[in-house]
């Protein structure tokens, strides 16, 4: 047997209201992906974050977004992030030629607060954060944090929620007064359309408009996709109940074992197991977990929620590794 | 075939079990009449019983309890080399492991604990690299293997090929550790298999997998762009900070302070007279320090000639820290232990801390 937990993808496939209508979009790969669909998108997009349509940059994957956003905004600028943080960020803020600051988070919290910035915020920063944080599953910083940040003018902070679904906890509504805010989402996660690679930016005019000349022809697959997956909240949903009743139940088990976990706001769970090498033992049982030797030690593993089935067996290995 | 030298410290970790922090000089005799056992011949086992790659490794072994006797009739292909008595001691380890060398051994592999660790930094230095079983009381120095199958599989890797980085060998007061004060230093650096990770492809698949001797020359490129004219540097001992002297072709004393002013040395191994005198002959200055070993200390281990009273002279925001991603990857903080709780006192909060080139990691100092 053979077990992917290391992707944060949906376990399953979306249901047959996603899938057929892709099908058949097929049909028309011939064709460039109509307007009309790419702005029934934003429509639809703009009705489930309650953002207006006029500030939305929609994409091809939010790893294209993050690239874009790092680029076009450390021009004279440091950048902060966290560390550990999602990998492309940490990638892509070390091939600028900006000076990168990053913010260790210690555990058990893995939480980020004022007093690290020091005076860091009043010099022209770009500040990217992911909330809730991967690999860590914890949320970064609190809202009335998140504002005195904002109030610095000199500051851009873009906050990656691709984990929104199932934290419920977004920065969205702050949009409307810091015109230095950015939200970036995903289709990837909750909505199970990782293969697609829809994503999206809400932010003010004046990031927007950085964005002018870099819009890209979106497949129409992923567009159609996207667009019936908006219309069908409730699978996501359904799936989300799912990830916390099976994230509850694996958090007890292993913490039983003397594993150690953390609180997760993801569909994935951080565990400080003790064993070295952890994720390449696992590997040789047919188990692929998050690697995340390099950023936290090789003791952490970082584990997506999966079927139950899944979640059985890597119970099972994980108990028999901790007793050898 | 890979020919690799295997040498015990058969008393190391003997100390332990009867409450003796350690076998220095003749405390292990002690340990005996307590009823202490041996406990190095189970550990070099394990890690004899984990090697993957026995056919391609010819054993040079020293005689004896020393290693002979450990490995003789477990299917290894061996030959002995060197003389002990009944007795042995830190000199039959120093000389074996010389003997070794002269041998062409491509990589040492002993058990043992921080005082083995010295005697073999003593014989081989950097020549060769080395695979360390910790099996001792005491085990400060970073250059030990998490366990003995962590230790195996460093056999296996460097057998299979690979690079190697530089690891502390710490020198810690048994004097002292036996009343519960941990007064170590800085004693040198060995060479070990850089075990780099078996990392699975992910969605992005490319980590950033710089090796330690990347990462270093980076800070160096980093701290070398900011200097400034007419600006004391009181250099700290280390790997790290001899990186940034290497680059401006400049000598460094490995383990000790250096000073240097407009690209040139002026005071080498420095003890803490001879840097206040310094100290009143330059307006400004700036230190630059690593962390020592797992425990990130960055004053008061290994530097203790940067002395409380220099420290608070030269002032917080004056002290650079520089180490390499890896090391402050395992550190969950940073620490002081300068002696004056005053001085411990300023430094703790929030800092900078030089990880790259235009690269800084936000992180704690406590005491």
């Amino acid at each position: 047997m053979r077990i992917r937990l290391d992707k944060n993808e949906m376990f399953k496939p979306p249901p047959k209201e996603i899938i057929d209508p892709v099908k058949e979009s097929i049909e028309n790969i011939n064709r460039y992906t109509p307007q009309v669909k790419v702005e029934e998108l934003i429509g639809l997009i703009s009705d489930y974050t309650k953002v207006p349509q006029d500030s939305i940059i929609l994409s091809s994957a939010s790893d294209i977004l993050i690239k874009e956003f790092i680029y076009l905004f450390t021009r004279n600028r440091q950048i902060i992030i966290a560390d550990p943080t999602f990998i492309l960020i940490t990638n892509t803020a070390q091939k600028t030629s900006s000076p990168l600051l990053k913010i260790k988070l210690r555990e058990p919290e893995f939480k980020i607060s004022l007093e690290q910035f020091g005076d860091e915020i009043s010099k022209p920063t770009l500040i990217v954060f992911d909330n809730p944080n991967n690999p860590t599953g914890s949320l970064l910083l609190n809202k009335k944090d998140v504002k005195t940040v904002l109030e610095n003018e000199n500051v851009i902070f873009l906050i990656d929620e691709a984990y929104f679904e199932f934290s419920k906890i977004s920065y969205a509504n702050l949009l409307n007064d810091f015109p230095n805010l950015a939200i970036l989402r995903t289709l990837s996660k909750s909505f199970g359309l990782a293969g697609s690679g829809i994503g999206y930016i809400l932010c003010g005019d004046a990031i927007k408009k950085k964005f002018i000349g870099l819009e890209i022809m979106l497949p129409y697959p992923s567009v159609v996709a996207a667009i019936n997956a908006l219309q069908n909240l409730e699978y996501m949903k359904k799936y989300i109940n799912e990830i916390e009743k099976e994230k509850k139940r694996i958090i007890t088990s292993v913490s039983k074992m003397g594993i150690m976990v953390f609180p997760s706001y993801t569909n994935f769970i951080l565990m400080k197991t003790g064993i070295q090498n952890i994720s390449e033992n696992l590997v040789k049982l047919g188990i692929y977990v998050h690697d995340v030797s390099e950023q936290l030690g090789s003791e952490y593993i970082r584990v997506t929620v999966g079927t139950e089935k899944e979640n059985d067996y890597f119970l099972s290995y994980i108990e028999q590794l901790t007793k050898s | 075939m890979k020919k690799i030298g295997l040498l015990i410290n058969p008393i190391a970790g003997m100390g332990g079990s009867v409450g003796l922090k350690g076998t220095d000089g003749n405390i292990y005799k002690k340990a005996i009449k307590m009823g202490a056992q041996p406990i190095t011949p189970k550990r070099l086992n394990e890690l004899l019983l984990k090697l993957e790659n026995k056919e391609d490794i010819f054993f040079l072994v020293a005689p004896g309890k020393m290693g002979a006797d450990l490995i003789k009739n477990k299917g290894f292909r061996f030959n002995t080399i060197g003389e002990i008595g009944k007795d042995t001691s830190a000199e039959d380890t120093k000389i074996i492991a010389k003997m070794m060398l002269e041998e062409n051994i491509e990589l040492l592999i002993f058990c043992g604990g921080d005082g083995t660790a010295r005697d073999i930094f003593d014989a081989i230095g950097l020549a060769k690299p080395v695979v360390a079983i910790p099996s001792g009381v005491k085990m400060f120095s970073s250059v030990f293997a998490l366990n003995p199958r962590a230790a195996a599989e460093m056999v296996d890797t460097f057998v299979k090929g690979t690079d190697t980085q530089e690891k502390e060998v710490l020198d810690i007061n048994e004097d002292s550790f036996r009343k519960g004060i941990l007064d170590s230093r800085l004693y040198g650096y060995l060479k070990v298999p850089n075990v780099k990770r078996l990392l699975q492809s992910g969605k992005i698949g490319s980590k950033i997998n710089k090796t330690a001797a990347e990462n270093k020359v980076e800070i160096a490129d980093h701290v070398i762009e900011n200097m400034k004219d007419d600006i004391l540097y009181l250099m700290g001992p280390g790997t790290t900070v001899k990186t940034i002297t290497d680059a401006l072709n400049l000598p460094k004393t490995l383990l000790g302070i250096d000073a240097i002013y407009n690209n040139k040395r002026v005071g080498e191994d420095l003890n803490e007279e001879g840097i206040l005198r310094l100290l009143d002959k330059y307006n400004n200055v700036e230190i630059i320090v690593s962390p020592i070993g797992g425990q990130g200390f960055i004053f008061g281990r290994g530097n203790k000639q940067l002395t409380p009273k220099i420290i608070s002279k030269v002032g917080k925001e004056k002290i650079k820290i520089v180490a390499t991603a890896d090391k402050m990857k395992g550190l969950m903080c940073l620490r002081v232990d300068t002696g004056d709780i005053k001085v411990d006192n300023m430094l703790k909060g929030y800092t900078k801390v030089i990880i790259g080139y235009k690269e800084e990691l936000i992180t704690q100092i406590e005491c």
